[in-house]
């Protein structure tokens, strides 16, 4: 996942360089919060052991060998934005002085693998190992945790490649950088990590972390054991942003009617035609049941009330029933 | 008289190999895959600082204009489209690193991997492969992709001489000469450190099972080894942390501010460098 020299634009890695800065500096202040800064070492000890964790392979199915990147592990037991750090320095080691990943694409590399990594990882084991997780939640936390972490850090890779092509071409058309589109970047990518990557990131993630788990080593806490604040902090704010789906105009992109399909294409696939509008849902486009004098904005955000309310419902009983199991 | 000692038959074969008994001893090749991964990483710092050591034309540079003046260069490479800055780049490049006693071989050995992978994963644009626009023939195809491998080529090799030129202790001097954040620096050089501590448990660990199992348990055996190993090495990271932490806040750290000792001000060749360089990178911008 580390992307060399020569294959991003400049203007590419000068745009993650400005996104990471801030949050280099977010991190950092979040880290001598919550760690403290005179515990410098520990994040140099966390980027060494990633750093050390990449050399060591796992043996999977079929006889075959692969290596982690450890960078969720990290974000699990340091916390997010440790995890961030931790992982931003051994990205940068591995480019300035073995040429693995490219010193230009620090920006990038690290916006991948430090940032996505470390907060997608940390956040989906936080939301899977809510509450008091037995062994084999834990387990399946972690494993969902580095399977996720893995696949939407190669994602966004993928979307960086694919968009060389468009951004920074010759001025005779040519490319001059990562020369495939996103029709071939994406795939390229998403395959092997759905297949392959992401499940060994996963493996390899959940093997540690239940082994910390299992055997306490000291001091050595994992995620679940910390405060539920910050994730429904962002949820809430998630919930808050969902009117602005009102703001925007037409059909969104694959969510055509019969007859936008007409108008599209020319004609209604027979599939869709024989099957299409049968269900139309308890509250259709998400507004009022017929008759009710609700506006659409208040139906659209009654509706999208309804749906966290049941989401959190749902994982709230898988949480009962899956605890201490 | 002393009885005659019999050696097996085997034992006087000439060709090397394992005895007899050897037969059920079943390589792991996760464990060797992992002990060569680290054979690999201590081959590579030891390259680079004999490389370092050595009295040369980059080494002579001050550090700070030479990490300064690489990274110019660097950026210049990776701004122009032009096939004539890259090939001098190329060339200067390739004369520099034999100016500084840094052999061909360890340049090479450097760049190798990322230029076949680079060459891999670029081969299908010779054929054609993602060319977005009419003008791109064959020979059009052809020079999309060797451009691209040429710029990746000349960017690892300007990578690889800012390590093969500058010893580890400077390079981490030299970045925070350059304004660096101090703790990112400070990070960073206690990284490299540690890297060193941990890497030789990990050696311990692998070459351990290496040397004492015989043939490996199924899948699941030799995963749940890999977590032990992998949380040991967690668990050192974070004890070790916690000395070192103590030893420095004992010694007056505070993590508030760090200095370095300052560096002897830059000489006429250095200079002369940080000119040149900046001339190639503003012809990179032109061209």
């Amino acid at each position: 996942m580390h992307i060399p020299d020569g294959y991003l634009s400049p203007k590419t890695c000068l745009f993650f360089f400005a996104v990471m800065t801030p949050v280099w500096y977010i991190a950092s202040k979040r880290v001598e919060t919550v760690v403290g800064v005179a515990r410098l070492p520990m994040l140099a000890l966390g980027a060494a052991f990633t750093f050390v964790i990449m050399m060591f392979n796992i043996p999977v199915p079929g006889g075959s060998t692969g290596h982690i990147t450890g960078g969720v592990i990290v974000a699990i037991v340091l916390g997010p934005w440790a995890g961030v750090v931790a992982m931003t320095l051994t990205v940068a080691l591995q480019a300035v002085l073995f040429g693995d990943g490219g010193i230009t694409a620090i920006g990038a590399n690290g916006f991948n693998m430090a940032f996505v990594m470390s907060l997608v990882g940390y956040f989906s084991y936080r939301v899977v190992a809510a509450g008091e997780p037995g062994g084999t939640r834990a387990f399946a936390a972690a494993f969902i945790a580095g399977y996720l972490a893995a696949n939407v850090a190669a994602f966004a890779a993928a979307i960086e490649l694919g968009i060389q092509p468009l951004i920074a071409s010759g001025i005779d058309g040519r490319p001059l950088y990562a020369p495939y589109p996103l029709a071939i970047t994406v795939p390229a990518m998403i395959v092997p990590h759905l297949l392959f990557f992401g499940p060994l990131e996963g493996l390899g993630t959940a093997l540690v972390v239940s082994y910390i788990r299992k055997t306490g080593l000291g001091s050595v806490k994992t995620a679940e054991q910390r405060s539920m604040r910050p994730i429904w902090a962002v949820m809430i704010v998630l919930a808050l942003l969902t009117p602005l789906g009102l703001l925007a105009g037409g059909t969104p992109w694959g969510e055509w009617v019969k007859e936008e399909f007409t108008g599209l294409i020319g004609y209604v696939p027979a599939g869709m035609d024989a099957v299409g509008g049968r269900w139309a849902g308890v509250m259709p486009d998400y507004g009022a049941p017929a008759g009710s004098s609700l506006s659409p904005a208040v139906s659209y955000i009654i509706s999208a009330a309804i749906g966290s309310g049941i989401v959190v419902l749902a994982v709230y009983i898988w949480g009962r029933v899956w605890r201490r199991r | 008289m002393a009885a005659q000692m019999r050696l097996p038959q085997w034992f006087n074969d000439a060709k090397a190999g394992p005895c007899p008994s050897g037969g059920a001893v079943r390589r792991e090749r996760f464990v060797d895959r992992s002990l060569r991964s680290i054979a690999g990483y201590l081959r590579s710092i030891a390259a680079a600082q004999d490389a370092a050591g050595q009295s040369g034309l980059v080494q002579a540079l001050d550090t700070r204009a030479r990490i300064a003046g690489i990274l110019i260069i660097i950026v210049a490479t990776s701004v122009t489209a032009s096939w004539f800055v890259l090939c001098g780049v190329f060339i200067v490049s390739v004369a520099l690193a034999l100016a500084s006693s840094v052999s061909l071989k360890a340049l090479g050995a450097r760049i190798m991997l990322p230029f076949i992978f680079t060459s891999v994963i670029i081969a299908p644009v010779f054929f054609g492969a993602g060319a977005q626009t009419p003008v791109v023939g064959e020979a059009g195809s052809f020079f999309i992709g060797a451009f691209i491998i040429f710029r990746v080529t000349v960017m690892l090799t300007l990578a690889a001489m800012l390590s093969l030129t500058t010893k580890q202790a400077d390079f981490f001097k030299g970045l925070s000469d350059l304004y660096v954040p101090p703790l990112f620096v400070t990070a960073l050089f206690m990284t490299f450190r540690y890297v060193f501590i941990l890497i030789k448990t990990a050696e311990d660990a692998a070459m351990g099972r290496k040397s004492r199992v015989i043939a490996g348990g199924r899948l699941g055996e030799p995963q749940a080894w890999f977590a032990s190993r992998a949380a040991l090495l967690l668990h050192k990271s974070l004890s070790v942390a916690e000395e070192v932490n103590m030893a420095m806040v004992s010694r007056g750290f505070s993590g508030a501010k760090l200095k370095t000792i300052g560096g002897s001000p830059l000489s006429a060749r250095d200079y002369i460098w940080i000119g040149a360089v900046s001339f190639v990178f503003f012809l990179s911008l032109g061209l």
